[in-house]
């Protein structure tokens, strides 16, 4: 891997791992599923209109989260229901366009498996600045985000604009997850938000240790995961995701061994 | 005496269905203990919500003077939900949120996560989240739900202090006999006002709404 791709990959890590804390605890685990598929859509669309993918499935997950946020926070349906419509939609739509050209399959298989090797500088940059937006977000609203997460009625009674709050996490988490499916694919991606965020949920108490372990978290997983790359030829993101497991299983256990002598 | 909330014909519906209040008015002073009773269903705990400005009315509105603070009958967070107790105190009222905790006692579980703490303790959590704002107007959900007797005592007690302190206490419950003993005034709502005065007077209100009579202890 070039060590544009190394970096860019234990960036987006990174910030999958810190939006991922707030995500779980607002019960969005799912969100994240749902947007990397849903985001084969945008592919297919940059395909079929000839536009650059990239700024195009952008724009797309970051409608669908929007969508998804708005229609399951008004009541109107619930989230899960709308997050297994716009997933199932994406991938749809993905298939449709991109599954039925040989051509075009490149680009299928490049979505759901991910372009790891494939990072410019530009992708880089863009990550950068995301990870540092996300930084942002986390410092500046972290005592507005804890309430949110906790109860979004006492929240509101606080005078927090809740659902500034929580768009604006949705706006992140929909532009982080775009990046991760860049670097691991559609089927991996929510890994990434997720995983790390349980596995600190599992051992810390304290919204921010829990942020900080999730990111520690995944900067070991990801470290270990590239040098195993370059020893072994494996595809990166397939490697990151079972380091990250090995680390949920061994939190799970020690959890389930403390809770036990307490 | 000095009026800290005025809340004036009060109406909501959810989805445009029935009103679940209608025409709600009432007022609370300073220092006021004041109890709202009614059967499931007749509008308590969205009173309290649109009080505490969490549900805009759809007619009528409400004034407050100061801030107000508002406790839910109950939180259902995530298994493993890591805030402690001082990052929720904390993050509502700051570092003025250090003299709460000798008023409650919290000492011995600031550094717990909220998630391990016993039905009491989180309600004084609670409790004591809403008042790290100074609030003018306390609004607490069936404060006494799921306490044991030990816990319904010390909040009893906590909240007639708070009241000779000067702050306005309106709380909602089923518990007719908790409210009616222990409040300065009382309000008997079935989607209505039934009755609002003396609780000495609300015997008759409860027996038509309830469909049964009480005796004040």
């Amino acid at each position: 891997m070039s060590e544009v791709a190394v970096l860019n990959l234990i960036i987006v890590s990174l910030t999958s791992s810190i939006l991922g804390v707030p995500l779980v605890l607002k019960r969005l685990s799912l969100l994240g599923a749902g947007l990397s598929h849903s985001a084969l859509g945008g592919v297919a669309i940059a395909y079929l209109m000839g536009l650059s993918p990239l700024p195009t499935t952008l724009i797309y997950t970051l409608l669908m989260g929007i969508l998804i946020y708005t229609l399951s926070s008004r009541g109107k349906v619930s989230g899960d229901a709308v997050i297994a419509v716009l997933f199932t939609s994406g991938v749809a739509l993905g298939i449709l366009v991109l599954g039925d050209h040989s051509h075009s399959e490149a680009h299928l298989s490049e979505a759901i498996l991910g372009e790891p090797f494939k990072v410019s500088w530009y992708d880089l940059i863009l990550s950068i600045f995301l990870l540092l937006l996300t930084l942002l977000f986390i410092l500046r609203l972290r005592n507005h985000l804890t309430l949110l997460c906790f109860n979004e009625d006492l929240a509101v009674s606080y005078g927090i604009r809740v659902d500034m709050v929580a768009y604006s996490l949705l706006i992140l988490s929909s532009l982080s997850i775009v990046l991760a499916v860049k670097v691991v694919g559609v089927l991996l991606a929510s890994a990434l938000f997720v995983i790390p965020a349980m596995t600190s949920l599992f051992l810390v108490s304290g919204f921010g240790r829990a942020v900080l372990l999730s990111s520690a978290v995944s900067l070991i997983c990801t470290s270990a995961g590239v040098i195993i790359t370059e020893r072994t030829g494996f595809q990166p993101g397939g490697v990151v995701v079972f380091a990250l497991l090995l680390m949920f299983m061994a939190s799970f256990l020690f959890n389930q061994v403390r809770s036990r002598l307490q | 005496m000095e009026k800290v909330l005025r809340a004036e014909k009060l109406t909501h519906t959810y989805s445009g269905g029935d009103p679940v209040i209608e025409d709600v008015s009432l007022s609370l002073s300073r220092g006021e203990l004041y109890g709202v009773v009614g059967p499931n269903g007749s509008g308590k705990t969205t009173l309290l919500k649109i009080l505490g400005g969490i549900i805009k009315p759809l007619k009528g509105h409400v004034e407050i003077r100061g801030k107000v603070g508002y406790v839910p009958q109950q939180i259902f967070v995530e298994e493993h939900f890591p805030a402690t107790v001082k990052e929720l105190i904390t993050a509502v009222g700051g570092r003025a949120s250090y003299d709460v905790l000798a008023q409650l006692h919290l000492h011995t579980i600031w550094d717990k996560r909220f998630v391990d703490l016993s039905g009491g303790q989180k309600k004084i959590v609670l409790i004591g989240m809403a008042l790290s704002i100074k609030p003018s107007v306390l609004l607490l959900d069936e404060p006494t739900a799921e306490l044991d007797v030990h816990f319904r005592k010390h909040i009893l007690v906590f909240l007639k202090e708070l009241s000779r302190q000067g702050t306005a206490v309106l709380m909602v419950s089923h518990d007719i006999n908790f409210i009616l003993t222990n409040a300065d005034r009382v309000m008997v709502l079935c989607r209505k006002v039934e009755f609002e005065g003396s609780p000495t007077k609300a015997g008759e209100a409860v027996k038509r709404v309830f469909g049964m009579g009480v005796t004040v202890e």
